[in-house]
């Protein structure tokens, strides 16, 4: 677990917003090198990992790299830079956070979204969040000219944020959505490789791109494996914070990923949420219904691409996300890991494409 | 000149919420080590330093700003360990949600002010909520929580002292600590010209809800104040046609009302002229709302002038200011107090 962590708090710092994820790929590929049997990348950045199996069924796991950033769109006269948003966010998150400006390959440097203070508000400012679009970011820069020597217009700002432990076995850090799940793709990996086990299905682990955007990078990496079963690892919004009515907590962070059964983008064949369930249930693993229709993921492509594929999400509750501070329980990754390796597992024919 | 960097990373990271000033022990005996001979904390929580003059005859001139700043506090412990808090000071909710704070608990804890998901929102998206809506999520059990945590623990924004370019920093409790780096740095160029009257710093106590200066400035009594603190820098949301576009680069600001000292203001801005220091004049003719309000009645009165460091997002972590302005700010002060200390010399 400790060293997952380490891995997890590595994917988070990276520097990754959607179609700019190739920091996270160099890491992941660092991370899990000479252990697959081969790598497949397609031009828009996916990257599959295949371990071959004993059977000819083939299971994709699936986790985006990406994560919600900003893109710069303009600079004005006083150097300060202006941006719409990639992905979703809810404004009321962005006033004051500090950033990282700038693009893969290319030093990052320090910035902020700037918040007029509040004595400077009028009455009917107050108590209105800022629209996006009158949000700019300061970096300290005092014309345009100035400006344009650090920063060009199609360069990303992510937040800067560091991970932190804290509380009883929290973690708090950015774009947990969906680091958590690539490192957990690299753990079941790592496990394989250790324990030097032959899968049943063929394992085709997917780092995509472009889940933010809504236009996902999973599509193609699932026309091209054409899946017989597929597992998305994600984290999801949960309202697990005191005061909330049950059925609007979505789940409850502690108590194992969610499977969910219904979401924006999918309605899950109940017999994979079955399967999960009962596999968790099974090996004693903690696991829970996802008790709410929202959000949305990668699975909402995958089981449409390639004539239809079976598909499952696991999600990880996950408290603030798409903001700087994403707050999750650590034992939730852990039992995440174990359902995902089971699945991963499988005998064929326990599974529904027996 | 002083290292402006390394002194306000010293002054500004410990717990500093108004009336809860106990987190800067180290950063107050390095000062006083450093720069003073003396350092007390008188009744009302105001610390005061002291360099005694080398030779009678000099004025006593003081320089102010205050150590405290804007913050939060614990009124209630609720199911699996969220707070409750209110706030001290002026704070925007703006800025609050999803923001990573340091409860200063019987430990120091790291906390998470709570963000609505988006399916939890109803009716207008855009309207912020109220500070008493929100709530600190600590990931502690409630019994954890109500042991470590006592009602009334003071909550600190968490922020990392950043450098931006051309030598702006960005960083929390600038308001006021910025210009009591720019106090010292001015008081370490006197010492070092050989300057031999008595010199105060007083860092006071509860600006942003009390202003508790006057109980310090009534012992102390002293001949002349200078106050510093910070005023809001002209951004772009103020308009073009904004009346006042001081902003962060254009230096210290000298500030002309008719609630402090008008002659002695306008004595600091001829000499400031005479002398080509880098400054700016406000016009804020009947309030500055800063501790330069109050001193000039405290006691049998004091001549007061305030030199303003124009800072963007005041009142947030991310405060901005240029190390340049704290560096001209101090030069000023410098000069003017050396200026003073001539008055009754001799």
């Amino acid at each position: 677990m400790a060293k997952s962590l380490e891995l997890l708090e590595k994917l988070c710092q990276a520097f990754g917003p959607t179609s700019c994820e190739y920091e996270v790929a160099d890491i992941i590929e660092a991370e899990i090198k000479g252990k697959y049997d081969e790598h497949i990348t397609d031009f828009i950045g996916d990257h599959i990992y295949k371990i071959k199996g004993k059977t000819n069924k083939k299971l994709m796991l699936s986790a985006h790299m990406d994560e919600v950033g900003l893109m710069v769109s303009s600079i004005d006269e006083h150097g300060y830079i202006y941006f719409q948003p990639v992905g979703g966010f809810d404004v009321k998150v962005l006033c004051g956070r500090k950033l990282f400006v700038g693009d893969y390959g290319k030093e990052k440097i320090n910035g902020l979204i700037a918040s007029k203070a509040i004595h400077q508000q009028s009455w009917e400012e107050r108590g209105k969040a800022t629209p996006i679009d009158h949000m700019y970011i300061d970096i300290g820069a005092v014309s345009k000219e100035d400006a344009e020597k650090y920063v060009s217009v199609g360069d990303y700002a992510v937040f800067d944020s560091d991970f932190v432990k804290f509380g009883d076995g929290m973690i708090k850090g950015k774009a947990i959505d969906d680091r958590l799940g690539c490192a957990i793709l690299c753990d079941i990996i790592n496990y394989i490789h250790e324990n030097k086990i032959k899968p049943d299905f063929d394992l085709y682990f997917c780092f995509t791109v472009r889940e933010e955007v809504g236009r996902s990078g999973a599509v193609l990496a699932a026309n091209r494996i054409q899946p017989d079963m597929a597992v998305v690892l994600e984290a999801t919004a949960v309202g697990d914070i005191a005061g909330t009515a049950e059925q609007k907590r979505v789940a409850k962070t502690g108590e194992g990923p969610t499977v969910s059964v219904m979401d924006y983008g999918t309605a899950y064949l109940p017999e994979m949420v079955e399967f999960a369930m009962g596999l968790g249930k099974k090996h004693g693993i903690p696991c829970q219904l996802k008790k709410y229709v929202s959000g949305g993921n990668d699975a909402g492509h995958i089981h449409k691409a390639a004539g239809g594929v079976k598909t499952v999400a696991l999600s990880c509750p996950t408290r603030y996300i798409h903001s700087a501070s994403c707050v999750m329980n650590s034992k939730d990754y852990d039992s995440m890991f174990e359902l995902a390796k089971h699945i991963a597992l499988c005998k064929v024919d326990e599974t529904p494409v027996k | 000149m002083a290292d402006l960097f390394d002194l306000t990373s010293r002054l500004t990271c410990g717990c500093s919420v108004s009336g809860f000033e106990h987190g800067q022990q180290d950063a107050l005996q390095y000062i006083r080590d450093k720069y003073f001979d003396e350092m007390r904390r008188e009744p009302a929580g105001s610390y005061v330093f002291i360099r005694h003059a080398k030779k009678p005859g000099y004025p006593r001139i003081m320089f102010d700003a205050h150590m405290d700043e804007v913050g939060m506090m614990v009124t209630e412990i609720l199911e699996n360990g969220f707070l409750r808090f209110t706030n001290i000071g002026g704070l925007d909710t703006r800025i609050l949600q999803a923001a990573d704070v340091t409860i200063y608990g019987k430990e120091t804890l790291y906390g998470v002010i709570v963000s609505t998901p988006p399916h939890l929102q109803t009716g207008d998206r855009s309207v912020l909520p109220k500070i008493d809506q929100l709530m600190i999520d600590t990931g502690l059990s409630k019994e954890k929580a109500e042991e470590l945590i006592p009602i009334g623990t003071p909550v600190g924004y968490r922020f990392k002292l950043t450098k931006l370019q051309n030598g702006r920093i960005c960083g929390k409790g600038f308001d006021d600590k910025i210009c009591a780096v720019a106090g010292i740095a001015a008081i370490e160029q006197l010492i070092n010209e050989g300057y031999e009257g008595e010199l105060i710093l007083l860092l006071s106590t509860k600006e942003e809800i009390s202003r508790a200066v006057v109980a310090a400035v009534y012992e102390l009594k002293p001949d002349y104040a200078i106050v510093s603190d910070v005023c809001c820098a002209w951004v772009p949301e103020c308009g073009k046609d904004a009346k006042r576009k001081t902003t962060v680069g254009d230096g210290p600001e000298i500030s002309l009302s008719a609630i402090t000292d008008v002659r002695l203001t306008k004595r600091l801005i001829e000499f400031a002229k005479k002398n080509n220091y880098k400054h700016t004049v406000c016009v804020e003719a009947t309030s500055t709302g800063t501790n330069a309000n109050d001193i000039p009645l405290v006691g049998l009165g004091v001549p007061t002038v305030l030199i303003s460091i124009p800072l963007k997002n005041m009142h947030t972590y991310s405060e901005v200011v240029s190390l340049q302005d704290v560096a001209d700010t101090a030069a000023l002060a410098a000069g003017f107090m050396k200026e003073l200390g001539g008055d009754n010399n001799g």
